[in-house]
């Protein structure tokens, strides 16, 4: 009888879980996917190799994973600075916080807290920390935080509009070589501002300005520094001799003409062939044309060359260390979890490489510096990036690297100087053409402005 | 295994033919019997579309979204096509102003003219790029700054503004590039140039502009045209293209206008709505012979999901929705035809996906969690059968026992009305057949005997239980707080009560009635 029993219950049973569970097994793998959100600066508006990377990354790992990674804002460091604070301090109309932006300390030493980022060394062993170059860490650490992950990084370089410069040098006889020293440099745009001027006599004050660059408040922070001077003190600038020993070649380039003063990129006069030599951040190379349009819709194939950043004559040799960091905003550990893998795929060695070359950045480990990098560069075609990587190198041998100072006040300074410094100039300039434009005039301007600018400040 | 209802007569058959317990017989039977009711509860469910519930929800889900995506898609491009006509009709009134009854091509070779022009209009732009579901505008002139350079013919001067850091479609102070035009008109309104800026449009490589370079028609409206999805030279974002022609009174064409929407913007702007099933999906697309031809649309945010916006999907038609199936994925969804103009005629469909997976996961898990609760509750029944069984078996089973062994004096009340009366009626005549058994005569000297003793008093029915428990008679003065004389009297009182002559003959007595069970009736 418990035979007759036991086979009853174990019929039922079979029966009711046949029935239940049909259809289970088959869709067991198609597990919907983590996305995760992301702002990036890397291509803006432009092919941008970092997008191609994370379709790379979601037909890959992230499909054996289950995340997927959604890019939901390509703009520049600019921009997404000032969507972040919108964002966290939730003003009216502002976008929501992605999972992971790019941004500088800067933009998190802003938010109004910076807690609300999660701190990498949470995710990352101290190991694989310690694959990192220690500076590039110490970069983004803020309060002890490594909230800011280094994936490239960048610094500022010279870039010539060869074809045009060929043009002025066969002119004047001023080689390229001039433009090495920050003196050098503001001399030839001095002259420029006047040799253009010159080229169309009918057509006054027309002259045009040799060079544009994208922070003049590096400028003045690396220069003085580089005079052995300290740009800051307590958390202002300074204004010591140094200071003003940057000041004197600079503002007369900018009252003569010769330093373009209009807002923007550096990539933006050079296109237009409105400025023919920039300083500018590494990773501009992607916004570079090799096409420059005249307003006569003439268009003009150039060679782009790319030099080590200027430097003073008796300074020494330091450039600004650039390249924000990836911010990882905290949420759920899964999708946290999700983020960082994809952020240790992007800083594994061969990827970094493939991604920091192919932006104009530089790798952020070890391992991929000395492993990777030579082949990566030896494989280049595009002369644009063959210059780039020629000039990074020796920048790399031959120069300091200066990392911006981190403190509260930092970036208000940086954004006041930056932009009340071009409107001085710019008036400055208009005054001086009502002058009789001798040099003592030029003299009088440059120290006036002086005063004027450092009170301002 | 299954067990069918014949293999389960069988197995009740095979049951009775054994000799078997009363208590698993009747836990077969209401085993049976559950099984039957459960089973009985299974189909009525299933004929009232319990187990149906997910498909229904799924249906319902998607009905309503699509009701959404349509209504959104629908008012979107209905909007810019009405914003690009009316973008069109101002941009002639303007031109008119520059032109009189001059063709555009006077234009040509006057840079300043059209920077004044494109100075003018650059707000009108900015006003459709910043207030409408779109993000970028253009006007097309048709004339060139250059006319002397050799890439004149193709060349038209004109200005596009693009917005620039999209983030979402509700944005208001998001910064704009100027992505063709004079840069100065870019710098009089703070503007920067796009990273791939030029001064003028290549029209060979601008989508629709032909159509509408070209239109004859009267009616603006007639001219309007939706481009397929194209890529933006030169970048990594594609996008769709509403051409509109700008006509002059009489007749003639100053240029093309026109709105971007890119598929960037698109995303952004139509994020994937989040329902049970997973994230549901807009997308906008032609549907070419079965096809859903995703890579020549646009797809909205795909969230949780694996759709690529490059992959076309299978179109299988069913009841209450379709299935799209791609390369590595399938969804399910709806589509409807909006009521949108594309240059080539042919029809455009909005359309909500939902994962499959997503969807037969939770038919699946569904059936799952009603199967083990199916089991439990079915455990549940048979244990409940168990206890029962057992219950209603037991006292049955001890009556029969005590039956078997004699003892039915000592044997519980069983609560069974029929088996206390079986058990009192067996009682009963085994009590008569007891009596029945002793001899007439001994029967009577018993009886004779009772009743002498009835006149015993209570003295000497304590002396007789002291003998009866075995105590001598010298024991009894003290047991009885009496002098041994009196006791003697009381002897010689019983004896004579009695009957007996001696305390030999009174103890034989009292040991037959111990024996026949009436020994109370001396006492």
């Amino acid at each position: 009888m418990k035979n007759i029993l036991k086979k009853f219950f174990a019929a039922a049973v079979i029966l009711i879980l046949c029935l239940s569970v049909a259809g289970c097994a088959s869709y067991e793998e198609e597990k919907q996917p983590v996305t995760i959100s992301i702002w990036h600066v890397y291509g803006a508006q432009t092919d941008s190799p970092l997008n191609d990377l994370i379709s790379e990354f979601n037909e890959t790992v992230g499909a054996e994973t289950g995340l997927r990674v959604e890019v939901t804002m390509v703009s520049n460091n600019k921009n997404i600075h000032k969507d972040i604070l919108a964002a966290s301090n939730f003003d009216p109309g502002a976008p929501v916080l992605p999972d992971i932006f790019v941004a500088y300390p800067s933009t998190v030493m802003a938010m109004p807290d910076e807690n609300i980022l999660v701190d990498f060394r949470d995710y990352f062993s101290e190991e694989e920390i310690g694959e990192f170059i220690p500076s590039f860490v110490e970069d983004g650490t803020v309060n002890e935080r490594l909230v800011c992950l280094p994936v490239a990084k960048s610094t500022e370089l010279l870039f010539i509009n060869k074809t045009a410069f060929d043009r002025f040098s066969e002119s004047t006889g001023i080689k390229a070589e001039a433009l090495s020293t920050w003196e050098g440099l503001f001399e030839t745009a001095e002259i420029y501002a006047k040799w253009t001027d010159e080229q169309t006599p009918e057509t006054p004050d027309d002259g045009k300005a040799l060079f544009v660059h994208d922070f003049h408040f590096n400028y003045f922070q690396v220069g003085t520094e580089s005079l052995g001077e300290n740009f800051f003190s307590d958390d202002k600038i300074a204004f010591g001799p140094a200071f003003g020993k940057a000041w004197e070649p600079y503002a007369k380039a900018c009252l003569s003409g010769g330093v373009w003063l209009q807002g923007g990129y550096a990539t933006e006069p050079l296109r237009t062939g409105e400025s023919i030599v920039s300083v500018a951040s590494s990773a501009s190379v992607l916004y570079f044309s090799n096409e420059v349009i005249y307003p006569d819709n003439r268009s003009e194939n150039i060679e782009l060359i790319v030099r080590p950043c200027p430097v003073f004559e008796n300074g020494k040799n330091l450039v600004m260390q650039r390249g924000a960091g990836m911010c990882l905003v905290k949420s759920t550990p899964e999708r946290e979890q999700a983020a960082v893998t994809f952020l240790k795929w992007l800083t594994e060695p061969e990827n970094n490489t493939k991604f920091a070359v192919s932006t104009g950045y530089m790798p952020v480990t070890s391992e991929a510096f000395e492993k990777y990098l030579p082949s990566a560069i030896e494989n280049l075609t595009e002369q644009k990036y063959v210059e780039l990587y020629g000039a990074y190198l020796e920048t790399q041998e031959k120069f300091e690297f200066y990392s911006a100072p981190k403190f509260d006040e930092y970036l208000e300074i940086e954004n006041k100087f930056e932009e009340s410094i071009r409107q001085f100039m710019e008036n400055g300039r208009k005054s001086w053409l009502l002058t009789d434009r001798s040099p003592e005039e030029l003299e009088k301007a440059t120290e006036e402005n002086y005063t004027l600018f450092k009170d301002y400040m | 295994m299954k067990i069918t209802p014949v293999e389960l007569i069988k197995l009740t058959k095979k049951a009775k033919n054994h000799s078997i317990k009363m208590q698993n017989r009747l836990l077969l039977y209401w085993a049976v019997m559950t099984f039957v009711i459960f089973a009985a509860i299974l189909v009525v469910m299933s004929f009232a579309g319990v187990f149906s519930n997910s498909e229904e929800k799924a249906s319902h889900l998607l009905e309503l979204q699509q009701q959404n995506t349509y209504a959104e898609l629908s008012e979107q491009f209905t909007l810019l096509t009405a914003k690009g006509i009316s973008l069109s009709e101002r941009t002639s009134e303007i031109l008119e102003g520059f032109l009189f009854t001059e063709s555009a091509s006077m234009l040509s070779d006057n840079p300043e003219m059209l920077e004044v022009i494109e100075t003018i209009l650059y707000g009108d732009l900015d006003a459709v790029i910043h207030s409408n579901p779109c993000n970028g505008a253009y006007i097309i002139f048709d004339a060139t700054i250059n006319t002397k350079i050799p890439e004149a013919e193709k060349s038209r001067a004109g200005i596009y503004l693009r917005l620039a850091n999209i983030s979402g479609k509700n944005e208001i102070s998001t910064d704009v590039t100027l992505f063709r035009g004079i840069p100065a008109v870019a710098r009089k309104n703070g503007a920067e140039l796009h990273n791939r800026w030029k001064l003028e449009f290549d029209i060979s490589a601008m989508p629709g502009y032909d159509s509408a370079a070209n239109f004859a028609g009267t009616r603006l409206a007639d001219g309007c045209f939706w481009t397929e999805n194209t890529t933006l030279p030169e970048t990594w974002e594609s996008m769709v293209l509403l051409n509109t022609p700008i006509v002059a009174k009489d007749g003639s064409i100053y240029g093309v206008c026109g709105i971007e929407v890119s598929e960037f913007y698109f995303r952004l702007s139509h994020p994937a709505v989040e329902s049970e099933f997973g994230s549901m999906v807009t997308v906008l697309a032609p549907i070419e012979k079965d096809e859903l031809m995703v890579s020549k649309g646009m797809v909205g945010s795909s969230g949780g999901t694996y759709l690529r916006d490059n992959e076309n999907l299978i179109i299988r038609e069913g009841e209450k929705f379709n299935t799209y199936i791609g390369r590595d994925s399938a969804f399910i969804g709806t589509h409807q035809k909006l009521d949108i103009a594309l240059e080539d005629g042919s029809a455009i469909y909005a359309v909500t996906l939902l994962p499959a997976g997503n969807y037969l996961r939770e038919e699946a898990t569904n059936r799952l969690i009603w199967g083990i609760s199916a089991i439990v509750l079915f455990v549940a029944m048979i244990f409940v059968s168990f206890f029962l069984a057992k219950k209603f078996v037991r006292p049955i089973a001890q009556s029969l026992s005590a039956i078997q062994e004699n003892k039915m004096e000592d044997a519980e009340n069983s609560g069974i009305s029929e088996i206390d009366s079986l058990l009192s009626f067996i009682e009963k005549n085994r009590a008569s057949g007891n009596e029945n058994s002793l001899p007439s005569d001994i029967e009577e000297l018993f009886t004779e005997f009772a009743k002498r003793a009835e006149s015993l008093t209570p003295t000497e029915r304590s002396i007789i239980k002291y003998y009866s428990d075995g105590k001598e008679v010298s024991e009894i003065p003290e047991l009885c707080f009496i002098s041994i004389n009196t006791v003697r009297k009381h002897n010689a009182n019983i004896y004579k009560k009695l009957g007996v002559g001696s305390k030999e003959e009174l103890m034989l007595y009292v040991e037959l009635f111990r024996r026949c069970g009436r020994f109370d009736e001396l006492l």
